[in-house]
């Protein structure tokens, strides 16, 4: 079954506990600017979302790719990045609608790979913003979110 | 013959659905009699919610400290005869800071 | 590959020279960073008896050793100055992520001196240190100014720590604010910044922090939080945050002071419970960098009244200290204190005391511009709180604070301050929590808490209390024997807290201890310590902060307590009856420490024990060795 990111920035509390696991499982060091998720943030608002690759179906990255240095993985959805093959002009950095992809301090492109399966973000995540999931359950999650919202407009007491 | 006021908070508040009552007591009575008849009167999660465990300088300690009458009662004294009419019995989990 | 990059950046005002210093090893084995570090660059760089909002009074802003690397809670920083409230050490700490990113930019120090002619502000991007007009920015809220630098700046990734208009009229109840809400508020700190015409800090860090070792990285981060998740603790405090202590200190031990101190129990206060606060207020959670507990929340009390928060000390200070059960009203000043730069205790202290003025006939409403000074007025306090902020009529009184407004008023007004060297005592009555008045009085940067948090006075057992402090009723909140040896045991080991970078509510029981604190040191330094020698370092760190008060002029008489937890009882609740008998709880204490119980200066033979003896040779010129 297909795994996906389900992404809650409601329960996003903006500690950023997720770029030190990922910088320090990927590179070795904490760096949020090393980092292949972040967090995206109004503080006077209160709002914290987390941006991280979403590893698209049609991938707008690989399509502009001029060198195929990003390729999608035969058994797997995730959308890899090749640096051997890169030449850093950047068209997936600028058409990425999602910006989830950037250029590091090093020059090679920052993106996520899934740290192979099972990612650290996600495993660290202590208030469950970031989960990765099979897909059919990000479906229900959100549907259930939604339905308990409206069973509270119509009055039925779905926590009682 | 007494009445002892008994005070909840936090967690031990929503479980017992009060935060205060009072207990008829017939004779001095102990922290762990009083706690046995209360567990009675709410329920085991009552009973569990008191036999919570946390840590306090690196020791096992229990999570609510029981005071009577503004005293802490310490873990070796919950059998003494300590709580008699008028006494104030109050629940407070081990949370601090400033 | 990041390195282990401890610096101090040294900028001198008006020129903005900077210079770059890598942190000797030894500065480091003897004083960790943080809090630590702060007070001995405090002692060697502030000339005995500089004036605190003149040019010699040095502004350090130090991270811990720890912060900002993969230690989990290592957010914290702490800001230290001469104190223009108590004529001593003045330091406050503050988590959010200002800390993490001096680290970023390889820096651990920051020591600025001299003063600007005109408003400034200070740009690092990592080496890059360029000094930036603030005259646009001066005069403007916290969160128009974080809003205006970060659209000047064309960026919002970066981190600024401001003064608002408190600091900049030089209010000693002023803070220094990083992340909209996150304050470094207590000593008169902010004012030291608003002396230098320093509005902002703004950093960029890219260069991340040192790991030694990946997987023991891991393992610790994994380990910290299996041991976390189970206990009820963390669980509680993760859901209601320091609102929920509110129970604890009124209902449970009667030591919520209300209305300045003259009550510390209100049997019906669920209107400023926790409950009621997450029911009503509270929009999610929030928390500092890579931390596993989070206890912050976003609230919201209105339209414009959106902010982090709410602490237990805001909570007690705004609220009950000022007569208020109305948690919104608590909940929007709350905000005002963040958007103008000011220290809730001390703002709440100020109003407080007022308020006691009035009702004793020594302030009258005229005298306040005409405010309705009955007690929890929200409106008064709201209108009270601008007044401090900018000086206006009775603000100019109050925004030194209730001890030297309490001397302007007369000798009666000065028994209502309740301060102790000048600051603002906070939340918790200390007749009810004999250990706690033991640690207000003998604190070094005046009225704190947090030196000792001896919260063991209440929930040690009796055995324990007799192995570690000699006796049983070093577990009596009540007692006094014991409080001394328990206060000088309680602040050796939070000042570590403190020097590391870490949360307190991280450390505050099984990562107390040494033997912890030394595991998370080496997946993220080169430099490793023994429990011994972080021992040592707790000690040393307490000592130099007592020279440097001894060489400010501060005395045995300074460490004391206002008359009314002295000699008036608490009149009702689960303390009632109780007054502090300091005297003797002094002498255990300095004795303890090592100091003469006379004059409290430590013996030559504890200075030498602890290695202090230059800083000792520094003291003997003033006459006071």
């Amino acid at each position: 079954m297909k795994q996906t990111w389900k992404i809650d920035p409601d329960k996003c509390s903006g500690c950023r506990t997720c770029e030190v696991a990922c910088s320090l499982f990927h590179q070795g060091e904490v760096n949020s600017d090393k980092s292949r998720i972040r967090i995206v943030k109004w503080e006077e608002k209160g709002i914290d979302v987390p941006v991280v690759c979403q590893h698209c179906e049609i991938p707008v990255c690989m399509e502009n790719c001029p060198t195929g240095a990003l390729r999608k993985g035969e058994e797997t959805e995730c959308v890899v990045y090749h640096p051997e093959a890169c030449i850093g002009c950047k068209l997936c950095v600028l058409t990425c609608p999602l910006g989830g992809i950037t250029q590091g301090l090093d020059g090679a492109m920052l993106k996520c790979d899934l740290c192979g399966g099972e990612p650290q973000c996600a495993a660290f995540c202590i208030t469950g913003a970031i989960e990765y999931l099979p897909s059919a359950r990000v479906g229900e999650k959100q549907r259930r979110k939604a339905a308990r919202a409206l069973a509270h407009e119509t009055g039925s007491n779905v926590d009682g | 013959m007494g009445k002892v006021s008994l005070l909840y908070s936090h967690r031990l508040k929503e479980i017992a659905g009060k935060a205060e009552e009072v207990l008829d007591i017939t004779a001095p009575s102990s922290v762990t009699s009083i706690i046995e008849r209360l567990v009675e009167q709410h329920g085991p999660s009552f009973g569990r919610e008191l036999n919570l465990r946390s840590s306090e300088l690196g020791q096992d300690s229990p999570f609510y400290l029981v005071f009577v009458d503004g005293q802490k009662i310490p873990e070796s004294k919950k059998d003494a005869l300590l709580i008699r009419d008028g006494s104030n019995v109050s629940f407070l989990p081990l949370i601090s800071g400033g | 590959m990041a390195r282990f990059e401890r610096n101090i950046l040294y900028i001198d005002l008006p020129s903005g020279d900077s210079s770059t210093e890598e942190l000797s090893p030894s500065l480091i084995t003897r004083f960790l960073g943080g809090r630590g570090l702060n007070s001995k660059l405090l002692f060697d760089h502030c000339p005995a008896g500089a004036d605190p909002l003149g040019p010699d009074n040095p502004l350090i802003i130090g991270a811990g050793l720890l912060t900002g690397t993969a230690v989990p809670a290592s957010s914290r920083f702490t800001v230290s100055a001469k104190s223009p409230l108590t004529g001593g050490l003045g330091d406050a700490n503050s988590g959010g992520f200002f800390g993490p990113e001096m680290r970023f930019a390889g820096i651990q120090h920051l020591v600025i001196r001299g003063q600007a002619e005109r408003p400034v502000y200070l740009l690092i991007e990592d080496e890059q240190v360029t000094l930036r007009d603030a005259g646009s920015l001066w005069g403007q809220t916290v969160r128009e100014s974080d809003t205006a630098i970060k659209r000047e700046l064309g960026t919002d990734e970066v981190q600024i720590l401001l003064i608002g208009p408190a600091g900049e009229n030089l209010s000693p109840i002023a803070g220094v604010i990083n992340n909209l809400s996150r304050a470094a508020a207590r000593g008169g700190v902010a004012a030291v910044m608003g002396s230098k015409k320093l509005k902002a800090i703004v950093i960029r860090g890219t260069k991340g922090s040192f790991v030694s070792d990946k997987d023991k990285a891991f393992s610790l981060f994994k380990e910290i939080r299996e041991s976390l998740a189970p206990d009820p603790w963390f669980q509680m405090f993760s859901k209601t945050g320091t609102p929920g202590l509110m129970e604890n200190y009124n209902n449970g031990l009667g030591v919520m002071p209300i209305r300045n101190f003259q009550e510390s129990y209100r049997k019906e206060s669920s209107s400023i419970s926790s409950k009621e606060f997450l029911r009503l207020f509270s929009k999610k959670r929030k928390g500092c960098y890579h931390c596993p507990i989070q206890c912050s929340h976003f609230y919201s009390a209105g339209a414009d009244w959106n902010e982090e928060g709410i602490e237990y000390e805001s909570l007690g200070a705004l609220g009950p200290r000022c007569g208020s059960f109305d948690l919104a009203v608590i909940l929007k000043a709350n905000a005002v204190c963040n958007r103008l730069g000011l220290d809730t205790i001390g703002a709440g202290d100020a109003i407080g005391f007022l308020m006691e003025c009035h009702q004793r006939g020594l302030v009258s409403r005229q005298d306040a511009d005409g405010l309705d000074l009955s007690w929890g007025n929200g409106e008064t306090i709201l209108a009270l709180l601008h007044k401090i902020a900018y000086r206006e009529g009775i603000g100019d009184l109050l925004a030194e604070g209730s001890y030297k407004a309490s001397k302007k008023i007369g000798p009666e007004a000065e028994k209502l301050a309740m301060h102790v060297k000048g600051q603002a005592i906070i939340a918790t009555d200390p007749r009810g929590l004999k250990a706690w008045g033991l640690g207000y009085a003998v604190s070094s940067r005046g009225a704190c808490h947090l030196r000792a948090l001896p919260v063991a006075e209440y929930s040690a057992s009796p055995e324990v209390a007799k192995k570690l402090w000699g006796t049983e009723s070093a577990a009596d909140r009540f007692a006094v024997r014991g409080k001394g040896r328990l206060v000088k045991w309680c602040e050796d080991l939070r000042v570590l807290s403190d020097a590391l970078g870490l949360c307190r509510f991280f450390t505050r029981t099984t990562f107390l201890f040494p033997e912890q604190l030394a595991r998370l040191i080496p997946c993220v330094s080169p430099i490793e310590f023994t429990p011994d020698q972080l021992s040592r370092i707790g000690e040393r760190i307490n000592n130099i902060e007592r020279l440097f008060n001894l060489r400010e002029g501060l005395t045995r008489s300074d460490d004391t307590l206002p008359e009314r937890f002295l000699s008036e009882p608490i009149p009702e609740g689960p303390s009632r009856g109780q007054t502090v008998d300091l005297e003797s709880m002094l002498n255990e204490y300095y004795e303890a420490r090592g100091w003469d119980t006379e004059t409290g200066i430590p013996s030559p033979q504890k200075l030498r024990e602890l290695g202090l003896v230059e800083e000792m040779s520094g003291l003997k010129q003033y006459g006071k060795g």
